[in-house]
């Protein structure tokens, strides 16, 4: 397993974690996301684990801090960037 | 009473959590005012001396975790009022700015010419000095090189990450989260949200983050954005085409022929079916277009690999 990063620009959370479950699509895993400057400008830098060989996660899921759903187990905690603003959000995952 | 601080600690949170939303609120409707009744109970539930003192009254675990939310909240609550009025300020106009460092300046002038010694009037004229600096250096490096909402974004981000620990941190009892590490937090919170911060600690991390993203980037592969998501159906064919690279279903005749569709040279051809399909699995990973994704199912159909 290695991992890699994917550049993440988009404007609500929902196009986010579309643009997540594509890439997990290919055998890959979330792992995080950080705000950084690249390039001069602010971007969402997510870090995927790539998965073994035909193996996938169950679909991710993300939700802002606060609106969790009942039940639902927060696997990563951090921030992200929608549009011009920032959001405090959990992922979980549900089968 | 017990009710009274419950409902409190949920009125706080509500408001801690609809004033970190978004600082997109910033442009829009003014916030919830609060009243000096509001400030005032607030402020009397944020001293930590007389939090600590009610903190080892308390023999209750559940209650000794209310007093500390409590405090944890009305702390937080505050700096979100504070920081709704300075984001408003900082973002309206650079104005507001000018007009406090030349209320400073024009207050140590006069205190420096009151004040007798010519050390007291070095230290201020320093001082003076100083204020000048700052003011010229936060006009060069944000508001006209990088533009206030990057900074405000940074701002917003560093204190939701901090936000995000605290809550994490909040579902702790006493033991796990005392009262000093929530003061710590509640305390880098305010700084996360300040112009000191942003001086000391924002831009910095700003570097630092920009320099380990450059750093990560050496060593690490990265995926530029793709400017649209592949849509349900199209990603519902990518999940298929992983799901097919089953060694039990896959031959390693039809894999070569994938890969031969695919340009890779007879010679490269890998000589067992695991580092055949790692290769294939690469590519579908890879194909982050619609349109790739459905070349890359036509290959696979073509070259015998059963979809499931």
């Amino acid at each position: 397993m290695s991992t890699y990063l994917v550049e993440i620009i988009r404007d609500t959370l929902t196009d986010f974690q579309e643009r997540v479950r594509d890439e997990e699509a290919g055998a890959s895993a979330f792992a995080g996301n950080r705000v950084v400057s690249l390039d001069g400008d602010l971007v969402n830098l997510a870090t995927f684990t790539t998965l073994p060989v035909g193996q996938l996660p169950e679909p991710a899921s993300f939700a802002e801090v606060g609106s969790l759903p009942a039940g639902a187990t927060p696997l990563w905690t951090g921030v992200v960037l929608l549009g011009a603003t920032t959001m405090a959000v959990s992922l979980f995952r549900q089968a | 009473m017990r009710a009274l601080a419950l409902v409190l600690s949920v009125l706080i949170f509500g408001q801690l959590l609809s004033g970190c939303g978004t600082l997109g609120a910033v442009h829009g409707p003014a916030s919830i005012p609060v009243t000096a009744a509001d400030r005032s109970i607030l402020e009397g539930a944020s001293q930590l001396g007389a939090t600590h003192e009610k903190l080892l009254a308390a023999t209750d675990e559940a209650k000794q975790r209310q007093i500390r939310d409590t405090f944890l909240f009305s702390r937080l609550a505050l700096n979100d009022i504070a920081f709704i009025d300075y984001a408003r300020s900082l973002s309206g106009s650079r104005r507001n700015l000018d007009s406090a460092t030349e209320a400073a300046q024009m207050t140590l002038s006069i205190v420096a010419t009151l004040t007798g010694t010519e050390r007291a009037k070095s230290n201020l004229a320093a001082a003076v000095a100083g204020i000048t600096g700052l003011k010229s250096n936060v006009d060069k490096n944000y508001f006209d090189n990088q533009g206030t909402d990057a900074l405000l974004s940074m701002m917003s981000a560093r204190r939701k990450e901090v936000l995000a620990r605290i809550i994490r941190s909040s579902n702790s009892d006493i033991h796990g989260y005392p009262l000093l590490a929530a003061k710590i937090d509640a305390d880098e919170y305010y700084q996360a949200g300040t112009m000191e911060g942003a001086f000391l600690v924002i831009h910095a991390d700003a570097s630092k983050r920009d320099a380990e993203a450059q750093a990560e980037l050496k060593g690490q592969q990265l995926v530029r954005n793709i400017k649209v998501n592949l849509g349900t159906p199209v990603q519902a064919i990518k999940r298929q085409l992983t799901l097919a690279l089953d060694p039990a279903t896959v031959t390693l005749e039809s894999a070569h022929k994938a890969l031969q569709a695919l340009e890779v040279a007879k010679s490269d051809l890998p000589a067992t079916l695991p580092a055949s399909l790692e290769i294939l699995q690469g590519a579908v990973r890879n194909a982050r277009e619609a349109e790739q994704v459905k070349q890359l199912k036509q290959v696979f159909v073509e070259a015998g690999i059963p979809l499931k």
